[in-house]
């Protein structure tokens, strides 16, 4: 897995913008509370009641804790449409109620400030504090002279702290034209701390990142074994700066590759459902107009035909084109309300990680 | 009974200027870095784990960086032949004094013991603790509580200075494990030592060998030394991990205090929630609010 990270600027930040950061993700954090199966119940869709208080659950966390119920995903919506709400919440509670009686472990309650619910964990899925995962973030960013130059929270609470190697920039045979530098991706999700190589692009003012999943490291617990695995894997990546393996190939395949349409689509699709952007305005990251007029002017509605002939169907646009459109369109506030761009840059970077459609083609044929 | 203050009692400077190897074993021993005059710890762990070289190690060291240190080296178990061998691998072995008590089964083996420390050791390493008492028994008819008492008493003169130089000795003593790797010790020899120095393969590293201290009166106790035995010239151990090890130690502590301050700021929070649903308030858009849409699965 990969992910892309644009951004118009690449700076370093200073101390006091790092400082102030931290402060309010210090002060913001998430709280983590674990409790039994019996403590707590259902009031509706959207509150359960816990120590007689009401509490706001996230549509996340409901389907959060059907996953630890072990229910498949749209079990409790055939339960309702058949039976009603007020029976399914009744049935839910009641499956809340077996599993105290079984004895089941404990689960975690992820909440914000506010007192809202935003995930239901198993209490064995580690959430790492924000202090913590500073203290290890700091650890690697001065052993390892790298430069802070961005950071985000996302509206779970999750922090990505995005670093660059001084002195580490490198190019991609075949293209002049493309400079790229090194450098790491600590994440705190709330399954863990992520760190990833990634590589800045230093065209047009534009930066990418890329992380690809065989060199990604995790961590979900702050014992002596899981850490020493951490900080050995993290040495193997510092020894190769940063660099991803396999990064260089990936991208002239995707320089050199044109998106199917399909590809095209989904894009243009991440986009609108991680925002509140339309399809018209989209066409400022991901040229895709003038493929779909040239597809009409054939004869062809590109929206009507079959998923698999969309897949075999160039597009005018590279892959690598698309993907930096919605990198940068992740990486940056342009107005659209991006409503997860973690979550849309790990989708971004599927999509350069992954076989492309028009890669599975022959270019000729005898027939 | 007499009494004692400790604000009555004076000791010599020389007491409390730790001996120095410049290697990252020193923090395992102290604090202050290096091992005390007058302290007394046990070297123990499974053969082959590296009780022997790792303590000549630390002679050879504590001799090479501080010259005017005088150390010993009382073998029971190595004859010259196998020592012979071994500085050859280890050549800053070569310098070390060395008694071997196997050449004099025939005598008195304790007044050889106490007329070699009786030149004034200020670092004397013994392999091994049971091999020197069993020696002793049989040499002088002792029993093995009566030849334990007579080493444990040996120490204690030299480590308050009882020897012609009044030298505070210190004593890194070579102890077998039992075949569950226990101390194969009384509890008096026990007691009587300031730190408890254990070699162990480390089951979760692909068998690597590590030093910790399981009881320590001058030092941290738990943390873990890792340490090769691969190089033609000395011990080789691993700086990096061990600050790492105490950095993840402090992590852990530090995740600790943050779930309890998780409570205490829920605990906080409980007084500010609701008890009945409120209506939403529609000028304050939350996560929940926003996240919800139509498709709610009841």
């Amino acid at each position: 897995m990969m992910i892309y990270h644009f951004n118009l600027i690449i700076t370093t930040m200073n101390n006091t913008d790092i400082k102030i950061f931290k402060e309010q993700a210090l002060t913001n954090s998430i709280l983590r509370i674990p409790i039994s199966f019996e403590e707590f119940e259902f009031i509706d869709a959207k509150h359960l009641e816990f120590k007689n208080r009401v509490f706001k659950v996230s549509y996340q966390a409901l389907k959060d804790l059907s996953k630890v119920l072990g229910m498949a995903s749209n079990s409790l919506k055939n339960i309702n449409h058949k039976l009603g709400k007020e029976i399914s919440i009744a049935i839910f509670n009641n499956m809340l109620k077996a599993n105290a009686k079984k004895g089941n472990s404990k689960i975690l309650f992820v909440i914000n400030r506010k007192g809202e619910i935003l995930r239901i964990l198993n209490e064995k899925s580690s959430v790492i504090s924000n202090e913590v995962f500073f203290n290890i973030a700091d650890r690697i960013i001065d052993q390892n002279g790298l430069g802070v130059h961005d950071l985000s929270v996302n509206q779970e609470g999750e922090l990505v702290i995005q670093t660059k190697s001084r002195n580490s920039e490198f190019q991609i045979n075949g293209f002049k034209d493309e400079v790229f530098e090194s450098g790491l991706s600590i994440s705190n999700t709330h399954f863990g701390i992520n760190v990833d190589p990634f590589v800045h692009r230093l065209v047009c003012t534009n930066g990418m990142v890329t992380k690809m999943f065989d060199e990604s490291i995790s961590i979900n617990s702050v014992n002596q074994r899981e850490m020493g695995i951490f900080f050995d894997q993290l040495h193997r990546l510092e020894m190769n700066d940063f660099k991803s393996s396999g990064f260089s190939k990936k991208v002239t395949e995707a320089i050199t590759t044109p998106a199917s349409i399909d590809e095209l689509t989904k894009a243009i699709k991440l986009l609108t459902d991680h925002s509140e952007i339309t399809n018209h305005e989209v066409e400022e990251f991901i040229n895709h107009k003038q493929t779909f007029r040239d597809y009409l002017n054939l004869g062809v509605d590109i929206e009507k035909i079959s998923v698999a002939k969309k897949r075999n169907a160039k597009s005018g646009i590279s892959m690598w084109n698309v993907i930096n459109g919605v990198t940068d369109f992740a990486s940056h506030n342009y107005g659209y309300n991006v409503n997860n761009s973690v979550q849309l840059q790990i989708e971004a970077g599927n999509m350069l990680c992954k076989n492309f459609d028009i890669s599975n083609t022959l270019d000729v044929s005898p027939y | 009974m007499n009494t004692v203050k400790m604000q009555d009692i004076v000791f010599s400077k020389e007491i409390f200027n730790p001996m120095k190897t410049n290697t990252p074993i020193d923090d395992m021993f102290s604090f202050e870095g290096g091992i005390f005059p007058a302290t007394n710890y046990m070297i123990i762990g499974d053969p082959g784990s590296g009780k022997t070289t790792l303590g000549l190690d630390v002679l050879a060291q504590v001799q090479a960086t501080q010259k005017d240190r005088k150390v010993l080296f009382i073998s029971a178990e190595m004859n010259k032949i196998d020592m012979f061998g071994f500085a050859k691998r280890y050549p800053k072995f070569d310098t070390i004094d060395i008694l071997f008590t196997g050449e004099f089964m025939e005598e008195n083996i304790s007044e050889i013991i106490e007329a070699e420390l009786e030149k004034g050791y200020d670092l004397v390493l013994a392999d091994s603790f049971m091999e020197i008492q069993e020696s002793v028994m049989e040499s002088n008819s002792k029993s093995r509580n009566q030849a334990e008492k007579w080493i444990i008493d040996l120490m204690n003169k030299h480590n308050l200075g009882g020897n012609k130089n009044h030298v505070y000795t210190a004593f890194l003593m070579i102890q077998q494990v039992t075949k569950g790797g226990l101390f194969a010790g009384s509890n008096k020899l026990k007691h009587n030592t300031t730190g408890m120095c254990e070699l162990k393969m480390s089951k979760d590293f692909n068998g690597e060998r590590f030093v910790t201290f399981t009881k320590n009166r001058r030092g941290s106790k738990h943390e873990r030394l890792f340490y090769s035995l691969e190089s033609n010239d000395h011990v080789i151990y691993n700086q990096k991990r061990l600050d790492r090890d105490i950095h993840v130690k402090k992590l852990q502590k530090q995740e600790e205090n943050t779930i309890s301050k998780d409570q205490e700021e829920f605990d906080k929070l409980l007084d500010s929630l609701p008890k009945e649903i409120n209506l939403p308030n529609k000028t304050e858009k939350s996560i929940i609010e926003t996240d919800f849409n139509d498709d709610l699965p009841f």
